[in-house]
């Protein structure tokens, strides 16, 4: 037994002892990556390295950083602003996001929160899970909420690199940074966002009926689950006690796209009622001219480059008009 | 039983042991099968019916710790081993964890002494079994898993496909579920010599057979041997003359088939395997393959490639049924092969990411040839130089990590 558990002991050796540098090497290297994991690399490194410096944060899904211009928004008053979209998220997941930014960055005066049909459901998954790999490990802020999505388990952020055990394509972007080939989808973030210059593309839309028919369906409904509806409160309310100003704003929609949103009224009227109780203004763009006006998306949820400017534009607009802004954000320095 | 003086109680108690374990087996494993199957029947005949079925999720591994009560109780009736008076132990033969769920089937005279005699460490054997679970998981994990992903997505839009992408996808799902139960009999083994216990080999190379008689000797081989000496001796075998060998044969294979599942497809599996082996039962050269392929040399010889390229090409066919959710599936599946796009280029979903799967693939049939003679393919390779032997290993590990498949269910866990 004594020999079998020393020759064992040796084959494990050097596994235990490279564990922890492989995971520091190849977790530093991910993270230089502008072009894997749907771009979220850039924004997580600004938030971990304390980047973000910023008196106004944007907030949301693909909505907001697909459709505020934060350069713009920021410039508009004389202060940075930076938006910490994260792709195909609903508030959970958002959340996470921002109470990291408050962990590892001065705290905001405002936060632009942009909304939609699905910022209230019910989280079942993490998109790209890839994105958290280099920044998981011993980070228990990250720990609970991601293994509640079991993407990773609770293993995963103690162990150095078990959380790569079968991440191929995470291991292939390593590969790829080593010999330094140029990815082919580089995009560049600024201060989180990216406009995409792109045309209405009526295939994503035409699918989505497609969907609808085999279902026998005529909308799709979104169900409001109570546990995240629950910590959107808690944020709105930790802001108000925070003194940080938060605007909602219900996003644009494409108006042809929203004939087969069945329930958004209701869930429209849940934020609203919140702006009501916490006396932050709410902003519907689902009404506004630019959801008419097909021309400002690519598809039925996302703004393109055209859009997004626009919105910024009328956004920073609305913003200026609003008076509780005013005394509190405004002529702040 | 073991203490019935009078063959007739004896006799009794035998059977009504038999009645409980099948009548498990019967119960959660066949019943529906059996009652969607007679008001299909009685359709037939203009008569509606609607029968009771029973909607409890199968208890895993069911159909081999069944077999391992069956032949416990057999042996016992046979006089062939004494009944097991401590129930720890008879317990520890009839659900030992390592071949709890898919096996290898055990029999009572090989595993109760081992677990009633005194095991001492050994350091030797522990190691060996160490690497016979190093080799499993790679065969789960690096081969079975990737296989299975693509040949799903080969089987599930079968339709979209060309034929010769369709016998790609037939060709993976051939390396999937020998992947997947070979590698999980070598984990069970493997786990269990760590214990000082050894089990009865399960696979033996199958898909280097030169007929389907030797395929038969080396898949499944606790099975095979289970139903040789508990049925189809019994039956009588090939005692009787031809007749008798040719329908002990068809019983075996399709009981056989049955035992897998519930489902028309594992029938026509057994059967079209019945079928195979029945010119080497009627002409008599069911044993000509009993040593093994190419031994002591590196290469086949042009007749020993053919004979199995042959047999492969047949066990592939036969794969399509067992893969298939039901017959008509698999009938417009093999359809689908056989048109003008059989020698066109395959073409499938995510075919560029295949491609370290294919050498993976090409690498694990070299290192299975390498090593056909030994008991599982690492057991001897590289062993004159622990530092090549020790980096296989590294290399081995590596390849788990890196190319570990999205994680997939035995496909042997449930039967």
């Amino acid at each position: 037994m004594k020999k079998f558990t020393l020759r064992l002991s040796l084959f494990a050796l050097p596994f235990v002892l490279a564990l922890y540098p492989m995971d520091y090497f190849i977790s530093n290297t991910l993270r230089k990556s502008n072009s894997f994991a749907n771009w979220e690399y850039p924004v997580w490194n600004d938030i971990f390295n304390g980047n973000i410096k910023s008196e106004i944060i944007i907030n949301g899904s693909s909505r907001a950083w697909k459709g505020v211009d934060a350069v713009m928004l920021g410039d508009a008053f004389n202060k940075k602003a930076y938006n910490i979209g994260l792709d195909g998220h609903d508030f959970y997941l958002e959340n996470l996001r921002y109470n990291l930014l408050l962990e590892h960055n001065q705290k905001p005066e405002l936060i632009i929160m942009i909304l939609d049909n699905h910022t209230l459901a019910e989280a079942t998954r993490i998109y790209t899970p890839e994105q958290l790999l280099p920044y998981m490990l011993w980070n228990s802020t990250m720990r609970e909420p991601i293994t509640k999505l079991k993407a990773y388990n609770y293993y995963d952020g103690i162990i150095p690199m078990i959380r790569y055990y079968g991440k191929r394509s995470s291991l292939k972007e390593f590969a790829r940074l080593q010999i330094r080939k140029h990815p082919k989808n580089d995009i560049n973030k600024i201060r989180g966002y990216h406009g995409f210059e792109m045309d209405w593309d009526p295939t994503e839309f035409q699918n989505l009926k497609n969907d609808l028919k085999k279902k026998h369906k005529k909308t799709f409904d979104t169900k409001l689950y109570k546990p995240t509806v629950q910590l959107f409160d808690k944020f709105l309310s930790e802001s108000k006690s925070n003194n940080i100003e938060v605007v909602l704003v219900y996003a644009p929609e494409f108006i042809e796209g929203q004939k087969v949103m069945g329930n958004r009224k209701e869930i429209i009227d849940v934020y609203a009622n919140f702006g009501r109780k916490y006396n932050f203004p709410f902003y519907d763009y689902s009404r506004d001219s630019i959801s008419y006006d097909q021309s400002n998306f690519y598809n039925v949820l996302h703004l393109n480059k055209n859009g997004a400017e626009i919105f910024t534009k009328d956004l920073i607009k609305r913003l200026k008009h609003e008076k509780n802004l005013q005394s509190n954000f405004m002529y702040s320095k | 039983m073991s203490e019935a003086k009078n063959p007739s109680v004896k006799k009794f108690w035998f059977w009504l042991s038999i009645s409980i374990n099948l009548g498990f087996l019967g119960v959660f494993k066949y019943y529906n099968f059996f009652a969607e199957s007679f008001a299909a029947a009685v359709a037939n005949f203009g008569f509606e019916a609607h029968p009771w079925t029973l909607k409890v999720i199968l208890p895993v591994g069911i159909s081999f710790y069944t077999f391992h009560g069956l032949s416990y109780v057999i042996d016992i009736y046979k006089d062939r081993i004494k009944a097991e008076r401590d129930f720890v132990d008879y317990s520890v033969f009839v659900s030992f964890f390592p071949l709890l769920v898919a096996g290898p089937i055990e029999r009572a005279t090989h595993l109760l002494p081992q677990i009633k005699k005194k095991r001492i460490f050994n350091h030797i054997s522990a190691a060996d079994g160490l690497k016979q679970i190093l080799w499993g998981l790679f065969k789960k994990v690096v081969i079975a898993d990737n296989c299975a992903y693509f040949a799903n997505i080969i089987f599930d839009n079968s339709s979209e496909y060309s034929g010769s992408t369709l016998v790609v996808g037939a060709l993976l799902f051939t390396f999937q579920i020998y992947g997947d139960f070979s590698g999980y009999s070598d984990i069970a083994i493997g786990t269990a010599r760590l214990f000082g216990i050894d089990l009865l080999r399960n696979f033996a190379y199958p898909y280097f057979s030169r007929d389907i008689a030797e395929f038969w000797r080396r898949w499944h081989i606790s099975l095979s041997s289970w139903f040789k000496d508990y049925l189809y001796i019994p039956l009588g075998g090939s005692k009787g003359g031809m007749w008798m060998k040719i329908r002990n044969t068809f019983i075996i294979f399709l009981v056989s088939g049955f035992w897998h599942g519930a489902n028309w497809t594992f029938i026509v599996w057994g059967l079209l395997n019945a079928l195979y082996i029945m010119p080497s039962i009627i002409f008599n050269n069911n044993r000509n393959h009993l040593d093994i392929v190419a031994q002591g040399k590196y290469f086949p010889t042009i007749k020993e490639l053919l004979s199995m390229v042959f047999t492969f090409g047949l066990t592939v066919f036969a794969w399509i049924f067992f893969r298939s959710e039901n017959l008509t599936l698999a009938w417009l599946y093999i359809s689908r092969i056989f048109t003008p796009e059989l020698f066109s280029f395959p073409n499938f979903k995510y075919q560029s990411s295949f491609t370290p799967i294919a050498f993976l693939l090409i690498g694990f049939i070299l290192v299975e040839w390498i090593g056909r003679e030994q008991q599982y393919a690492i057991s001897k390779i590289l062993s004159k130089s622990a530092f090549l032997r020790w980096s296989l290993y590294y290399i081995l590990i590596a390849l788990i990590f890196i190319y570990a498949g999205v994680n997939q269910q035995f496909i042997y866990f449930q039967f």
